[in-house]
This record gives structure tokens, C-alpha cells and sequence, in this order.
């Protein structure tokens, strides 16, 4: 996806620049250590809090206005909540997003070049849930703890948000970081998502904590089980819960039972309350399909996904267009 | 009766290009393909869209050629767009889709050769003024050029004798002289182009040596 071009280029800039390349070039000259202005430049680049330019040109066709005034722990919409002893009770969608395997890049790189991939992968998530009105809760480590929705967008708008951001960010980890990753000679860096939806009358915000440590909060099964289900799925993979599959209507043929994938009918729920009949079902996402049925994405010849942009970082040429077009000959005949 | 191959190829192109739709129709001859076409070039950028139908005649499926009509009216209904009023486009000379049609084609395939590659030509006719490999020549002039630069065929007395043999069924071992006249064993000269000819039906074969021997009496009385 070119749409990550600026922020896997960070994350190029800083292995090409770590010190193992200095020690295997310098074959017993002397170590050189990457300078201190050359990690403050990069990180910059890897930290900065506006949207890069490749991603911008995706996010402008999307036409969400981004809200950069975000702080942790205190969605916008409950703000009021902080340090007060009220609570409220609303709906919201919540997704852990967890990125697996990067313990693998200390075999490779020295700390400050696996402090600035980290970044930058982490910045372009977090960019990613920003496109689609996403509320960064909370950092985990690699992880990202996302709410979407919140009091002027449905239900039903939140949850299709937060499908099409995990579905974004999971195909940009799953190609563009893998890809490299794996030239660079590092396996097994993958993403896996948890998604689910409380409704109104079963998610409580509030204020959790004391004074300054403290953060508005949701108390709710499904926040829980949006955690729970991350673990439940395969690499590069998202779960979701029943309640995230009933909003997506005539969607039936994208969700399949866990149980279907480990073989194993006791993953069908994820949660279960006998003496209330409560058996909740947790879902397979074929997020690539899905992917690739948003307004937002062209299939291109082969069946890749193609992000729509306002091609102002790629401008067209036709001549890329000719290697396809030359391959046609039309004929004409009345007959 | 189910065409389980049909089925198959069907799945595996909706599983590639889910913006498409599979529409059976049970009683009626073809199924439909109904769908969004995106142009993406080779550097992985987006240009345009077209809504597409593509009928798919069940029963004789894969030995068919699909029809392909345009529906978002992007593209002229003109001769000189290869366009039809009604929509329907000529994505390629017909003895090329014959000739695929009598080996098998596989749907996902053929989006992948003819469709896809015909709307972009469209799109880079619509950007740049020409189709990026010009076109054929309209009516029998156009399957004069298929015969000169796709079977290397340029004396229209060798296509003549040619086609009759073919017609004829009468084609030399492949040990002996090739029917163009040259001394020159038949399986190190036209035999490819015969056994391409040969794929094709008695009526375009028929079609085409009418059409060749009225330009060979032209040529002869000039």
C-alpha cells in the first residue's frame, strides 16, 4: 500500500542506520554508532503528530476530520466524567490491537533503531484509527486499545469505522511491514485484533483511578472480550463478537465461529453464562474481502487491494497505464 | 443441470474480486457477473471505475465467450470505442476469442486478458486520444491484419491455398511440404498457424477464404 510509504520509509532510514550495518561494513575498522542528531532527526520523523503526506492523500478521499487534540484515557464525548462520581452509560465499540513478534527485532537491531520502528509503526496505527474516527484509549507496548463511536455517530457507523480501520492497518502489517521485515532477514512480525460492541445498557463510563491517575473508562463485558478475542486470533487475523456481526448487515458470508478455523467446538464462545442462557458467539473476520468491498479500495488487475488517493504525492502517468492497455486490440465488425 | 465447474471458477472469481455479484437465472440461458471494474496501473495507482455485466453461457461454460457489456455509460456507444449502442463490447478480433473459446477459458482469466486489459486500452484512449496499441482495422480489413501480424500470413494466394486445405481437411503429413509452396517440411513451416486455424469453426474458416479469394480476384484484376 503506498499509502505507508512515508512511514515504512522512517523504518528503512533507522535499519539502514542501526549499528550492525556499520560493525558488518566496517569489517575490524572502528564501530561507528549512528549520531545523536541522526536518532533526533529520525525520531522526529518517526514521532510526528500530523499525518504523513502519503497517508493524507488517503485520508482526504475518506473525508473524516481528524481530532489531533486527543488525550489518553479521556474520550471527548466523556470528559465530564473526569475525577467527578457520576457515571453514564452508552454504547462504544472497543478493539486491541496487538503487533506480535517484534521481540524478534532485538536480535537484529540496537534499542534506539527498535525504539524508532516501534514508533513508527505504532504512529501509523494510531493514524490509521484517527482516519476513521477512532479514539485512542490506551497504549500497550505494541499494542493500541481503540474506542470507536461515541455520542453523534451510530451504533452501526462505529462499528463499520472500526472494521475498516483494523481491516487498513492488519493488510499494511500483514504486506508492506512483512515484506520488509522479512528481507531484513526478521520472520514472524504480525498483528492480531480483538473487536466488540457493548450496547448502552451494558457499558459504564466512568472515572477509574485517583486524581491525576486516573482515566475515564468503560466498565463493560465487551471491552473485556474485545481483549479476550485478540488472543483468540490466528496471525494477522481479527475476532469480533456476535453483537459486531449483527450491525453488518448482509454480511453473513464474512464471519465464520472460531470453532470452525481450531476445529475445536469450545472456541465457539467466547463467553458463556449457563444459568442465563447467555452463550456469545466470537467470529473469524475475513477482513480482506471485506477490504476489498469499501468504497475507499480498488481491486486492481490481480486482485490487490489498492487504496483510493488524491494522487497528489503519486501524480498519474499515463504510461503506467500502457504495459496493461497494449496487451487490448478491439476489433470492429457489423457481422 | 449444475455446470460444477462453472460453480467452482465462479467462487474462486468472486473470492479475487468481491465487488462482483453472481447472478444465476435459473431460467435463462446465461448467468451474469455484475460488477465494478477498477483501473489500477502498474505502479499501484488508482484511476477510474466502470460498471461491467459479463454473461456467462452456462450449459456450454468453459468453451464460451463471455459478453461483456459496459453499463455506467462512461465510454462512447461509437464503432470507433468498440462499443455497441446497447453497451456491449468488442474486447478482441473473433478469431482469437474462438479460438479460446474451443480450448476452455477460465472466467477469472479472462477478466484478467481481455476485460481488464480492454477497459484500460478504453481509459487510456479516453486520457490520451489512441488506444496504446492501435486497434484492428473495422470489418474484413481488420482480420486481413490478424492474418498479416498475428499468424504471420501476408501473400493472400498461400492464405487462399491455406484455408482450402483446411476447409478440405486436407493438410500433408508433417514430414512434407508445407501447402505455402515453399520446399520447406510443413512442421518447421505453417503448421502452428494451420493447427490455430483448424481450432476454428467451418463457418469462420468458410467466412474468411470467401472474403480472401474475393481480395485475391481484386488483386488479380489490377
Amino acid at each position: 500500500m503506498n499509502i505507508y510509504n512515508d512511514y515504512m520509509d522512517v523504518i528503512k532510514e533507522a535499519v539502514n542506520s542501526d549499528s550492525s550495518k556499520f560493525i558488518n561494513e566496517g569489517l575490524g575498522q572502528p564501530t561507528f554508532h549512528r549520531s545523536k542528531e541522526q536518532f533526533s532527526n529520525l525520531y522526529l520523523k518517526a514521532s510526528q503528530k500530523n499525518i504523513a503526506p502519503s497517508l493524507e492523500s488517503f485520508s482526504s478521499k475518506i473525508g473524516t476530520v481528524i481530532d489531533y487534540e486527543q488525550q489518553l484515557g479521556l474520550h471527548p464525548d466523556f470528559g465530564h466524567l473526569k475525577n467527578s462520581n457520576t457515571t453514564e452509560e452508552h454504547y462504544i465499540v472497543s478493539a486491541f490491537i496487538d503487533i506480535k513478534g517484534s521481540t524478534n527485532l532485538f536480535k537484529k537491531f540496537d534499542k534506539e533503531t527498535i525504539f524508532l520502528i516501534t514508533n513508527a509503526i505504532q504512529r501509523a496505527g494510531i493514524h490509521t484509527a484517527l482516519i476513521f474516527g477512532g479514539y485512542i484509549h490506551r497504549l500497550q507496548g505494541d499494542g493500541i486499545f481503540v474506542y470507536f463511536g461515541g455520542k453523534n455517530i451510530s451504533r452501526e457507523k462505529a462499528v463499520l469505522q472500526a472494521l475498516q480501520a483494523v481491516s487498513v492497518y492488519t493488510h499494511f502489517v500483514k504486506n508492506d511491514l512483512k515484506e520488509y521485515f522479512n528481507s531484513q532477514g526478521i520472520e514472524n512480525i504480525s498483528i492480531r485484533t480483538g473487536i466488540d460492541l457493548g450496547y448502552t445498557e451494558d457499558v459504564l463510563w466512568g472515572n477509574a483511578g485517583i486524581g491525576e491517575i486516573s482515566e475515564v473508562t468503560t466498565c463493560s463485558l465487551h471491552t473485556s472480550l474485545a481483549s479476550k478475542m485478540q488472543s483468540s486470533a490466528q496471525t494477522n487475523g481479527i475476532v469480533v463478537g456476535d453483537f459486531i456481526k449483527s450491525e453488518l448487515e448482509n454480511s453473513d458470508d464474512l464471519f465464520k465461529p472460531v470453532s470452525r478455523r481450531t476445529g475445536n467446538e469450545n472456541d465457539r464462545y467466547i463467553y458463556r453464562i449457563a444459568d442465563r442462557n447467555f452463550n456469545y458467539t466470537q467470529y473469524d473476520f475475513n477482513w480482506e474481502q471485506f477490504l476489498k468491498k469499501q468504497p475507499f479500495i480498488a481491486v486492481d488487475q490481480f486482485g490487490n487491494v489498492i487504496p483510493k488517493t488524491n494522487n497528489i504525492v503519486n501524480p498519474l502517468t499515463i504510461a503506467s497505464l500502457k504495459p496493461i492497455a497494449e496487451v487490448s486490440k478491439p476489433y470492429f465488425s457489423h457481422d | 443441470m449444475t455446470n460444477n465447474l462453472l460453480e467452482r471458477n465462479i467462487s474462486h472469481f468472486l473470492n479475487i474480486y468481491p465487488k462482483f455479484k453472481y447472478y444465476e437465472r435459473p431460467k435463462k440461458k446465461c448467468s451474469i457477473l455484475k460488477g465494478t471494474i477498477d483501473i489500477c496501473d502498474v505502479d499501484g495507482n488508482y484511476w477510474d471505475s466502470f460498471k461491467i455485466e459479463i454473461f456467462i453461457e452456462k450449459q456450454k461454460y468453459p468453451y464460451i465467450v463471455p459478453i461483456v457489456k459496459e453499463t455506467s455509460v462512461k465510454i462512447k456507444r461509437d464503432d470507433k470505442w468498440h462499443v455497441s449502442e446497447d453497451g456491449f463490447c468488442c474486447l478482441d478480433i473473433d478469431h482469437e476469442l474462438e479460438y479460446n473459446s474451443k480450448r476452455g477459458i477460465n472466467i477469472t482469466s479472462f477478466y484478467q486478458e481481455k476485460i481488464y486489459p480492454f477497459f484500460t486500452n478504453a481509459l487510456y484512449k479516453m486520457k490520451k486520444g489512441n488506444y496504446a496499441n492501435e486497434e484492428y482495422e473495422h470489418h474484413f480489413d481488420g482480420v486481413i491484419q490478424f492474418y498479416n501480424e498475428k499468424l504471420q500470413l501476408k501473400d493472400t494466394s498461400v492464405i487462399v491455398k491455406i484455408l482450402t486445405s483446411v476447409i478440405n481437411n486436407d493438410i500433408p503429413g508433417r514430414n512434407q511440404f508445407c501447402i505455402c509452396g515453399e520446399e520447406i517440411k510443413i512442421k518447421n513451416c505453417h503448421l502452428s498457424t494451420i493447427d490455430f486455424l483448424k481450432s476454428l469453426s467451418k463457418d469462420r474458416i468458410q467466412k474468411d477464404l470467401d472474403g480472401f479469394k474475393k481480395s485475391l480476384s481484386k488483386e488479380l484484376s489490377i
